[in-house]
C-alpha cells in the first residue's frame, strides 16, 4: 500500500525544497490525509480476471472497491446526488458488460472512469434542454485536519468555487486533486490532449486561488471567467 | 522570474521532479510566496475533504445485492437440474424466459377472467421465484388469480406488473441481450395494450376516476423515462425501449381519452 501524498505543489514543494520545512506547517496535513489504495496489485488484477470468466462476485467487489469514489467524482461533475448516483451504477453495469473487453495491465480505474465520463457526457446531452439541478444540501463538514486550517467557512468558499468551475475544469481537477491521476490519464478518461488536461487543472487551480487566496492573488484576476483552452484539439 | 511567473509554473506541477531549479529558487527568496505556496497546498489538499452529500437512493446495495446473487439452478419440466450457467447472461436468458412464461400466463388468465368475470376455481402454482422480476410477478399473478374479481383490482395488478417489467427493462438496458430487450418490450406492450387499455374501459365505480388517473400518470411518467433512457442504451436496447416508450404512450392517450369521455 502506497501512501501517496495530496498534492502535486505539496510534492514538489516538500520534496524538492522549494519551500522549507519550517515554513511549512501545514505539511501535517499530507501525512495525516487516507491513504489511497494502490489500484494495481495483485489482488485487483486477480479480481479483474475472475470478472473477466463472469464471476459476478469478483465484479461485486470491484464495485465495493470503486462505488465511493466514482460517485464523489460523479457527484462532482453532476453536482446532483441522484444523477451521480445514477450514472455511478450505469457506469458499473457497463463495466461488466463490457469487462472481457478490459485489457489485462491497463488501468482499471481509468478505464472505469472513462466509462463514467462517456456516461456523463451523454446523460449531459440528453439532458441539455432541462434546467440544471440545483447544488443538494451538503452535509455539515466535520473537524478535520483541513478543517482546521480552513475553517468551516473556507471550506464552505472552496465547495462553492469548486461547484462554480466550468465542469469540464472541475472533473480534471478532481480527477488530479482526489485520484492523484497523471495529466495523461486525465486525458485519456476525459478523451482531450495531455496538453488540454493540463491548462484545465491549471485554470481550475488558478481559479480556486484566485476567490480563496485575494490576499496572494492580484484582485484584477478575481473575477476573471476562464479563458479559453489552448489547443481544443481531441486527441 | 516574477512572482505571477512562479505561481503559474506551481500550478502546473503534476510531480516534484519536475518541479524547475528556476521556480525554486524565486519561492526561497520570496516571502509572499511562499505564503502563496502554503495556500495553495492547503487548498489542493482540502478538495479531498470537501463534504458530499450521501447516495440518497442506495444503489450501491442494490447493485452489489444482484452481483452477490448466487446463480439459480432451474429444474426443468422432467425434474431434472441443468447444469449451473457459466456466464452471467446465460442465467439473465434463462431467467428472463422463465419471467416472460410466467407474465405471459398472467395475461392470458386476466384476459380470461376480464371475459369470464368470475373467480377462477383454483389459483395456478407455478416455480419458486428466482429474482426480484420473478417473484413479483408470481406476486401479481397470485393477487389476480386469488382476489381480483374486478376491473379495478385486475387493472391495479396489471399495472403494477407493467411497472416490473419496465423496471426490468430499465435496470438490464446496458446488459441484457438484443433478444431479451426485444422480448421483454413485447411483453410490455402487450400487458399495455391488451391488458391495461382494456381493463381500463370496464373500471366502473367511485373509485373509476382516481384508479384511472393514477394508471394514466404512470405510463406518461413510464414512457418518458424509457424514452429518455432509449437515447443512450447500447444500440440493441434502443429499439425495443421506444416500443416501450411508445406503448407507454399509447396507453396514457387511451385513459386520457376515457378520462375526457368521463368528464363530459
Amino acid at each position: 500500500m502506497i501512501v501517496r501524498d495530496t498534492h502535486p505543489v505539496a510534492d514538489a514543494m516538500s520534496q524538492t525544497g522549494l519551500v522549507q520545512s519550517t515554513l511549512l506547517p501545514t505539511d501535517a496535513v499530507s501525512q495525516r490525509v487516507k491513504p489511497d489504495p494502490e489500484p494495481h496489485d495483485l489482488d485487483e488484477a486477480s479480481l479483474i480476471d475472475d470478472a473477466q470468466a463472469g464471476d459476478r462476485s469478483a465484479f461485486a467487489a470491484l464495485i465495493e472497491r470503486y462505488w465511493d469514489r466514482l460517485y464523489r467524482w460523479l457527484y462532482h461533475l453532476t453536482r446532483d446526488p441522484h444523477t451521480a448516483e445514477d450514472l455511478a451504477q450505469e457506469t458499473f453495469l457497463k463495466a461488466f458488460a463490457a469487462v472481457k473487453s478490459f485489457r489485462a495491465g491497463s488501468n482499471f480505474r481509468a478505464w472505469l472512469f472513462r466509462i463514467a465520463h462517456n456516461n456523463f457526457v451523454n446523460q449531459r446531452r440528453s439532458n441539455k434542454r432541462t434546467r440544471l439541478p440545483l447544488p443538494a444540501e451538503l452535509p455539515q463538514p466535520g473537524e478535520s485536519p483541513v478543517e482546521e486550517l480552513l475553517g468551516r467557512e473556507g471550506i464552505e468558499r472552496l465547495s462553492q468555487a469548486v461547484r462554480d468551475l466550468p465542469s469540464d475544469y472541475r472533473g480534471a481537477l478532481m480527477l488530479r486533486a482526489e485520484e492523484g491521476l497523471s495529466f495523461k490519464q486525465i486525458a485519456e478518461i476525459l478523451n482531450i490532449t495531455e496538453q488540454t488536461a493540463r491548462w484545465r487543472v491549471f485554470k481550475a487551480r488558478q481559479k480556486l486561488m484566485s476567490v480563496l487566496t485575494p490576499d496572494y492573488f492580484p484582485a484584477s484576476q478575481d473575477d476573471s471567467p476562464i479563458e479559453p483552452e489552448p489547443n481544443r484539439n481531441q486527441p | 522570474m516574477n512572482c505571477s511567473q512562479a505561481r503559474n509554473r506551481v500550478l502546473t506541477v503534476s510531480h516534484p521532479r519536475k518541479a524547475s531549479e528556476d521556480v525554486r529558487e524565486h519561492v526561497r527568496a520570496c516571502a509572499k510566496c511562499q505564503a502563496w505556496v502554503k495556500g495553495a497546498m492547503e487548498v489542493e489538499s482540502a478538495l479531498r475533504h470537501l463534504p458530499i452529500p450521501p447516495a440518497p437512493q442506495n444503489k450501491k446495495s442494490e447493485l452489489l445485492k444482484k452481483f452477490r446473487t448466487p446463480e439459480v439452478v432451474v429444474p426443468s419440466e422432467r425434474n431434472e437440474p441443468l447444469p449451473l450457467p457459466p456466464r452471467k447472461r446465460e442465467t439473465f436468458w434463462t431467467r428472463f424466459g422463465v419471467g416472460v412464461t410466467i407474465a405471459a400466463s398472467v395475461l392470458a388468465m386476466v384476459t380470461w377472467m376480464g371475459q369470464r368475470s368470475r373467480r377462477p376455481e383454483t389459483p395456478i402454482i407455478a416455480a419458486q421465484p428466482m429474482d426480484d422480476l420473478l417473484a413479483n410477478l408470481m406476486k401479481r399473478h397470485v393477487t389476480l388469480a386469488s382476489g381480483a374479481d374486478n376491473a379495478s383490482k385486475r387493472l391495479d395488478g396489471l399495472n403494477q406488473l407493467a411497472a416490473d417489467l419496465l423496471k426490468e427493462g430499465k435496470d438490464f438496458a446496458f446488459i441484457a441481450s438484443d433478444e431479451d430487450m426485444k422480448a421483454l418490450a413485447r411483453m410490455y406492450s402487450k400487458v399495455v395494450e391488451q391488458g391495461i387499455m382494456k381493463q381500463a374501459e370496464m373500471v366502473r365505480g367511485p373509485q373509476q376516476r382516481k384508479i384511472l388517473e393514477s394508471v394514466q400518470q404512470q405510463l406518461q411518467e413510464s414512457g418518458e423515462a424509457v424514452a429518455k433512457l432509449a437515447e443512450r442504451a447500447k444500440s440493441g436496447s434502443i429499439e425495443p425501449l421506444r416500443q416501450m416508450a411508445e406503448a407507454s404512450r399509447k396507453g396514457d392517450q387511451h385513459i386520457r381519452t376515457l378520462l375526457r369521455e368521463d368528464a363530459s
